[in-house]
């Protein structure tokens, strides 16, 4: 017989980490070696969904405590587990006998329960816990969470379903902190989750538990932390020096948010303790706040300075026409030196105090409320940056801008000269002098958007979605060098031969996920010139166009594109998001010019947009697949990918 | 600057340190011992098996060291394999099952990984028996106690 290599125990642990619990249930069958290496890898990993056999799997996991590690459990109306069970199940404990399970059953017993939970001696040792859903009594949660002190990680989202019982759960995470010592993962959000204030605002003096060190890495929260008053409003990030990924989840809206958070306090406390934060992620409304450099008000920048007063004449009281008009140029030359001017400072924030210098990932989810300043700020200051993600959209609630750093020592304390100027300045209602002396803050304009990929040189990752950008703006600034001011502003746009400027992440970025739009109107060479910065990318792997129109098509001229060489014919293996908003009549012709082009396209992502398809049926857009030449095509999968983001 | 690697059936390997390296067994010895000519001999690994594993190493010489992000959560775990990777690893069984030893003795995780995935892909949807058929295994179960594991562990099989 021939000798059969089997794999050693060890590694069939390994391979199982791969399958999911059915595919584990029939492992356990195969033979008493795989059922010994299968069976702790089973119920390792308890997730207790409703459903008809949670109470069985509940039933068979108590017989196998000491196997769970982990338990990821959803509670919802319809689908309970008894409460006697639960407390077994997770701590090992059964309540005392005069108390029925029919009380038990109904929390009647709630009141009386101990805190915390004294639990058993076989309970297991809980390394992860995550539970999404509401309690009738918040006291007996708490009293089970506050047992299970071997917490690595622990996730908590609290959504309410009864809308006539809503108390939330007031989180102290100061106990929370110092209660389990080894968390290195905390998250605690969901609508039914408010923050008790911080402790040393309730108690005299410090004591250990709320200023020793934790070695929490990753922490989610609602923007609800952010509304926490006091000078010790953040001193919890004091604790938190070993942070390294920091998301905040916010159900809330804007209008709340503003009114209530200090984003500048929360920012610095963030800035001054977490200086090795390697993940920065927003989504939704929260009013946070990054930058913090020195901007300098424009009286102390002289050839500001200088134009204010050619913009704005003494007394506007005795104005001609002529002079209106003449001052309106002036102001909005004025306007963009500003802006050159504070982008350019905010630039050489290079050598200013560094924050987050690890910082690697950053993702800004839809309506995020990072300014242009922020990103500016970051882009230059994270050498490491290699994944940025911006959904990139506006939304209407103006009241994030309008909030001035009321704290910034220098916003407070400058005094703009008393002259004549200043009046003028109010009198023609031009705010851009204020908005600047008050570190007011900016939109994201697209040209902001586009720092990263000249700055940070190991990009590997980059998306921006939700907005196009026109190719006017990917030809524009070379931010990578100081802004000229004796010929910037001086050259109009249009005069200058566009070229796309070289970006900082050319040899490292893999994925390139950007809505980009050249104007059908545009000679071919405006195209071509695109292709040809894309073949710059040594190492580009997936290409995505949302809202683009950049595509070419076969109508329009296909030939001469992508003649500048490079290897992105190579590497090149996915294209998504096809053909965006680019009008293409010949899909086929357009696929298999994308197959010709890139030998190794494996993956096509058609993005289906019901305007495209007649009389709304999908087989119309895509019947060309059954074509034989697309079949035989190179690229393994062309798919309808669902119209997202 | 190359290593010489030597295999279980004495053939030698010139490669260079850095494809060598990717190996945390190799890098480690090179470590250790500091500049050196002298062979490292691999006594676990046959030539056959090594030729595959070089040219694994070769192709992902330039590979970012990846900070392995150990999650916890299997649903988050990704079974997805890279293109290359997967025509590499189609391969005869026993020579998967080596290049799996391999990987693992001397300290590959991104090739262990792959390997593994791999194994758990062919295992996935597949029954007790045609699991045992795949891979040359006895059942040394009684029906009795098979029945039992099944009986206890159905509330599995709705997952």
């Amino acid at each position: 017989m021939l000798e059969h290599v089997q794999l050693p125990p060890e590694t069939l642990s390994l391979i199982f980490r791969y399958l999911s619990p059915l595919d584990l249930s029939q492992c356990l069958r195969v033979s008493r070696l795989w059922h010994a290496e299968a069976e702790p890898q089973l119920y390792r990993n308890m997730v207790l969904e409703p459903g008809m056999t949670l109470r069985r799997q509940v039933l068979a996991a108590c017989t196998r405590k000491h196997l769970i590690r982990r338990v990821e459990f959803a509670s919802s109306y319809g689908y309970t587990i008894p409460l006697s069970d639960i407390l077994d199940f997770l701590l090992d404990y059964r309540p005392p006998l005069k108390h029925s399970d029919d009380a038990v059953r109904t929390s009647t017993w709630t009141s009386s329960v101990p805190f915390p939970i004294p639990a058993g001696p076989n309970r297991p040792t809980l390394t992860h816990f995550s539970h999404q859903g509401y309690h009738q009594s918040w006291r007996l949660f708490d009293a089970i969470l506050h047992s299970l002190t071997s917490l690595v990680s622990l996730d908590l989202d609290f959504l309410h379903y009864d809308s006539t019982t809503r108390t939330n759960y007031v989180v102290d995470l100061d106990r929370i902190l110092t209660r389990f010592p080894r968390l290195k993962h905390l998250g605690i959000i969901g609508t039914m989750v408010e923050y008790a204030p911080p402790r040393a605002a309730r108690h005299e003096g410090q004591d250990e538990s709320t200023t020793g060190h934790c070695c929490l890495e990753s922490f989610t929260f609602n923007p609800a932390l952010m509304w926490r008053e006091g000078p010790d409003a953040f001193s919890l990030f004091r604790r938190l020096g070993d942070l390294r990924k920091l998301s905040i989840i916010s159900n809330k809206r804007y209008g709340e948010c503003a009114r209530r958070t200090q984003p500048w306090a929360f920012g610095r406390a963030l800035k001054q303790f977490c200086s090795k934060v390697e993940s920065i992620q927003v989504e939704g409304a929260a009013v946070l706040w990054l930058f913090d450099l020195p901007i300098l008000p424009y009286y102390e920048v002289p050839f500001l300075a200088e134009l204010v007063s050619e913009a704005l004449p003494s007394s506007p009281s005795d104005l001609t026409v002529g002079m209106v008009q003449a001052q309106r140029g002036a102001g909005d030359r004025l306007r963009q030196r500003l802006q050159e001017q504070e982008v350019s400072e905010l630039l050489e924030g290079r050598t200013a105090v560094p924050f987050f210098p690890q910082l690697k990932t950053l993702i800004l989810g839809t309506s995020h409320s990072l300014s242009m300043q922020d990103l500016i700020s970051l882009g230059v200051q994270a050498r490491f940056l290699t994944h940025v993600e911006i959904k990139h959209q506006a939304y209407g609630y103006e009241g994030v801008w309008d909030m001035y750093d009321t704290d910034a020592a220098t916003a407070a304390s400058a005094s703009v000269p008393e002259s004549t100027t200043h009046a003028s300045l109010a009198a023609n209602n031009n705010w851009q002098f204020e908005d600047r002396r008050l570190w007011k803050r900016r939109h994201i304009g697209n040209l902001d958007v586009i720092l990263f990929l000249q700055l940070c040189s190991s990009l590997r990752y980059f998306s921006i979605t939700r907005r196009t950008i026109p190719l006017l703006d990917l030809t524009a600034g070379d931010l990578t060098s100081p802004v000229n001011s004796e010929t910037s502003a001086t050259i109009p746009r249009k005069a200058m031969t566009p070229t796309i400027h070289r970006w900082a992440c050319e040899e490292t970025l893999q994925t390139l996920k950007l809505g980009l739009s050249v104007h059908p109107s545009r000679s071919k060479e405006y195209h071509a010139m695109v292709w040809n910065h894309f073949g710059r990318l040594q190492n580009l792997r997936s290409l995505s166009f949302p809202m683009s129109s950049l595509v070419p098509s076969p109508a329009y001229g296909l030939e001469g594109l992508l003649t500048g060489g490079g290897r992105l014919s190579e590497t090149l293996t996915e294209v998504r998001s096809l053909p965006s908003w680019w009008e293409v009549e010949d899909l086929r012709g357009m696929v298999l010019w994308f197959a010709k082009s890139f030998p190794n396209l494996v993956v096509l992502g058609l993005m289906h947009y019901r305007e495209q398809v007649e009389g709304g049926k999908v087989e119309n857009f895509i019947g060309f697949l059954d074509d034989e030449d697309v079949k035989r095509c190179s690229i393994h999968r062309i798919f309808v990918e669902p119209r997202s983001t | 600057m190359t290593v010489i690697l030597v295999s279980s059936d004495n053939q030698d390997f010139k490669v260079d340190k850095e494809v060598a390296e990717r190996s945390i067994l190799i890098k480690n010895m090179l470590e250790d011992v500091g500049e050196s000519d002298s062979p490292i001999p691999l006594p676990n690994v046959t030539s056959a098996v090594l030729t595959k594993v070089i040219e694994y190493c070769e192709h992902h010489r330039n590979d970012p060291v990846q900070v392995p992000e150990e999650t916890d959560d299997p649903r988050k775990r990704s079974n997805d394999i890279e293109e290359w990777d997967m025509k590499f690893m189609q391969v005869d069984q026993e020579m998967l099952f080596e290049i799996i030893l391999a990987a693992n003795y001397l300290d590959i995780k991104p090739l262990l990984d792959v390997g593994c995935k791999t194994v758990a892909n062919i295992i996935k949807g597949k029954t007790p028996e045609e699991i045992r058929k795949a891979f040359n295994i006895v059942n040394d179960f009684t029906p009795e106690e098979e029945a039992q594991i099944k009986k206890e562990n159905e509330w599995a099989e709705d997952r």
